[in-house]
């Protein structure tokens, strides 16, 4: 299974729209302070982010699936990703 | 942030915009050739990024003598948290390395821009004397070969966008 990131939006596998990443205060990864091996802290808004990197392509997809609104951290070098564009 | 562990094959990517190409040298006869034919000379001090450099452990089992290299004792994978701990792992050497392959014996180089580049003109740099880091994931750094840099009428501002691998959002 792997999720396709297509114009900063994700799609499971069968298509479905799962979520858009694109923080509208731009922020970067450098931005984000580790708080834990998945949870990141955002210096700009203080929100937790979810770092994907260690995480299954089913975990990020049952998140999303609770939690729409979450913010992520992606790296598309991951092979959990394909980009598209 | 912890250093990398492991390098990846350098990064290059296509002309897709039909850019002109910049021509990499590294002698100064070059130099002068193209000066005399008129061209834009741009000389550049190549130096270590730190980012690139990698770090690593070398370890063997204490039962079966089994070599691995791993980045920390302990480290994340997707599984989870992996432990080399101590009592069964003996560190064998603190392993050291750079990601970016020597590609030239000396530590600067030159691009070449035809007379008639325009400020504001996007040019293809086909081999980067420049050491930059392309991506990174996990453990593992990728240098950067190819870039796409601006002549601003004085220097060749490398665009960095171009080397875009993460989203926040």
């Amino acid at each position: 299974m792997v999720i396709t990131v297509r114009k900063n939006k994700l799609y499971s596998r069968n298509g479905q729209f799962l979520k858009a990443v694109d923080c509208p205060r731009k922020v970067s990864k450098d931005d984000l302070n580790r708080q834990s091996d998945k949870n990141l802290n955002c210096s700009q808004c203080h929100k937790t982010v979810m770092d994907t990197d260690f995480m299954t392509e089913t975990q990020l997809i049952e998140l999303l699936h609770d939690t729409p609104d979450t913010c992520l951290a992606i790296n598309l070098k991951n092979p959990i990703f394909k980009a598209e564009t | 942030m912890m250093h990398g562990a492991y390098s990846e094959a350098p990064h290059k990517f296509q002309n897709t915009e039909n850019l002109r190409e910049v021509e990499t040298v590294f002698d100064a006869k070059q130099i002068n050739t193209a000066q005399k034919n008129g061209a834009i000379c741009v000389t550049r001090r190549r130096e270590i990024n730190p980012d690139l450099n990698l770090t690593s452990l070398l370890l063997r089992n204490r039962d079966n003598k089994e070599y691995i290299t791993v980045p920390e004792r302990e480290y994340y994978e997707r599984s989870g948290l992996v432990n080399y701990d101590k009592s069964a792992w003996e560190l064998i050497q603190e392993v050291q390395g750079y990601a970016r392959p020597s590609i030239s014996e000396n530590n600067w180089g030159a691009y070449i821009l035809p007379a008639d580049a325009k400020v504001g003109e996007r040019f293809f740099i086909k081999k980067l004397i420049e050491d930059l880091v392309a991506s990174k994931f996990w453990y593992s750094v990728t240098p950067a070969e190819t870039a796409i840099a601006t002549w601003d009428g004085t220097n060749l501002v490398i665009d960095h966008s171009s080397y875009s691998f993460q989203l926040v959002g």
